[in-house]
């Protein structure tokens, strides 16, 4: 527990786990707001479904600033190398802060969820569709499912900018795992593209219908392999 | 003063695994989508890596100081900095834009448009230098790297309606970020 409060104490003084957390809010609502007046059932659900930039910067940022080596004047170290001496055990260690990951990730995916809800009732008033609670549970899941794959990566790459790049290029409108389902039908099983049917019923010309439970099975099975993949790579790696 | 700024731009591992990297997604894209300029949108995100990195590893380590120690004439520095990566990422932007169409001449036998071709050239090079320009603003990699990818796959596709074509916008926005990057790097302490 002492474990998880420190890592929490760290997120907060990281000055971009803040820009994270604007990020989660200004996105969704953002484009909720250049969407106003369209109305369909996905509406707003979509919106959170691109708007996942911020908890993907979460997610990085906690453990590349582990990594990041100080300049030669502030003693040219590291970060981890404290950490790892204050909590010896390395699991304890990841376990800790994945789970300050998700006290983060999960408060700013339902102020977010709330944010750009309000927005699609206030600019579409009785022509939006009507709240699901199973869909918003899906919404807080995706978001703090896809915080845990960014730092599940980083883990294993030790390094933030390959997994920002590949994961903020993957948020675009035309993603390139959708892409990649014009390809093979198998990528309609990546973490996104299942995760995604928890709360988005219709995605492109839907070659293969994943049911929303199925969806949160599948992701939940990319986000533990690759969580149980970095405790492991993590543990027998010379930090 | 330009070939000591390429000397360290090739004496970066990034700098090869990232314009490496960037060209195989190119083709593997292309062979998935068989479009030939689809993949370029994807591409942009390794020239933006590629520019940010080169002027953020200066910051990582102390290097800036001895480079500002060698060379004190700040906005010349910069100016040779930015003429060493046009020279780096021209070749690499050609290759890249010379890979798509190539590869569905290869296997549709579609002609290639040499008109797009040297566009999409100019593009991502202009591209890097504006990425670059950026790292030197912020000189952190990764919130650099962030906010461009923001801007260009999240926020673009978004405000497509509100804004020019991309290329009137790169070609305005190229210089002015150019000039601004300058002046800070004169006026702030290193």
């Amino acid at each position: 527990m002492r474990a998880v409060r420190a890592e929490l104490a760290k997120l907060g003084t990281l000055p971009s786990v803040w820009l994270a957390a604007a990020l989660a809010l200004v996105v969704p609502t953002g484009i909720a707001l250049l969407n106003r007046g369209v109305p369909g059932p996905d509406r707003g659900y979509q919106e959170l479904a691109f708007g996942v930039m911020g908890v993907i910067v979460l997610g990085v940022v906690a453990v590349s600033s582990e990594y990041l080596t100080e300049g030669a004047d502030a003693g040219g170290g590291r970060q981890l190398t404290t950490s790892l001496t204050a909590v010896p055990s390395r699991v304890r260690f990841l376990a800790a802060k994945a789970g300050a990951v998700v006290l983060v990730a999960v408060p700013l995916a339902f102020a977010a969820t709330a944010a750009t809800m309000a927005i699609v009732h206030v600019t579409l008033a009785e022509r939006a569709a009507a709240l699901d609670a199973g869909r918003l549970a899906g919404v807080v899941c995706y978001w703090t499912y896809t915080a845990l794959l960014a730092f599940a990566i980083t883990v294993l790459l030790r390094h933030g900018v390959v997994p920002l790049t590949v994961l903020l290029v993957n948020t675009s409108v035309v993603s390139v795992t959708f892409l990649l389902t014009k390809f093979t039908p198998l990528a309609y099983y990546f973490p996104d593209m299942a995760g995604m049917r928890m709360f988005v019923g219709r995605i492109g010309d839907d070659g293969v219908v994943i049911p929303p439970l199925l969806g949160l099975l599948v992701m939940s099975a990319w986000v533990a392999g690759l969580l149980v993949l970095a405790a492991a790579v993590f543990t027998r790696r010379d930090a | 003063m330009i070939r000591a700024e390429l000397s360290k731009l090739a004496s970066l591992p990034a700098t090869w695994t990232t314009l490496a990297w960037t060209l195989a997604a190119n083709v593997l894209l292309t062979f998935v989508i068989a479009v030939g300029d689809t993949p370029v949108a994807y591409s942009r995100a390794g020239f933006i890596v590629f520019g940010v990195l080169a002027t953020c590893s200066e910051y990582t380590g102390g290097q800036i100081r001895t480079t500002l120690t060698v060379m004190p004439r700040r906005v010349r520095q910069l100016a040779a900095k930015h003429a060493a990566l046009a020279v780096v990422t021209l070749p690499a932007a050609l290759a890249v834009a010379l890979s798509g169409p190539s590869i569905t001449l290869a296997v549709l036998g579609t002609p290639v448009d040499f008109w797009q071709v040297a566009e999409v050239t100019a593009y991502l090079t202009l591209l890097t230098l504006v990425s670059a320009a950026v790292g030197v603003l912020l000189r952190h990699t990764l919130a650099g790297v962030g906010l461009l990818l923001g801007c260009l796959f999240v926020a673009a596709p978004f405000l497509h309606e509100y804004l020019p074509d991309d290329m009137v916008t790169l070609v305005v926005s190229t210089p002015v970020l150019l000039i601004v990057a300058a002046v800070f790097h004169r006026r702030r302490d290193a």
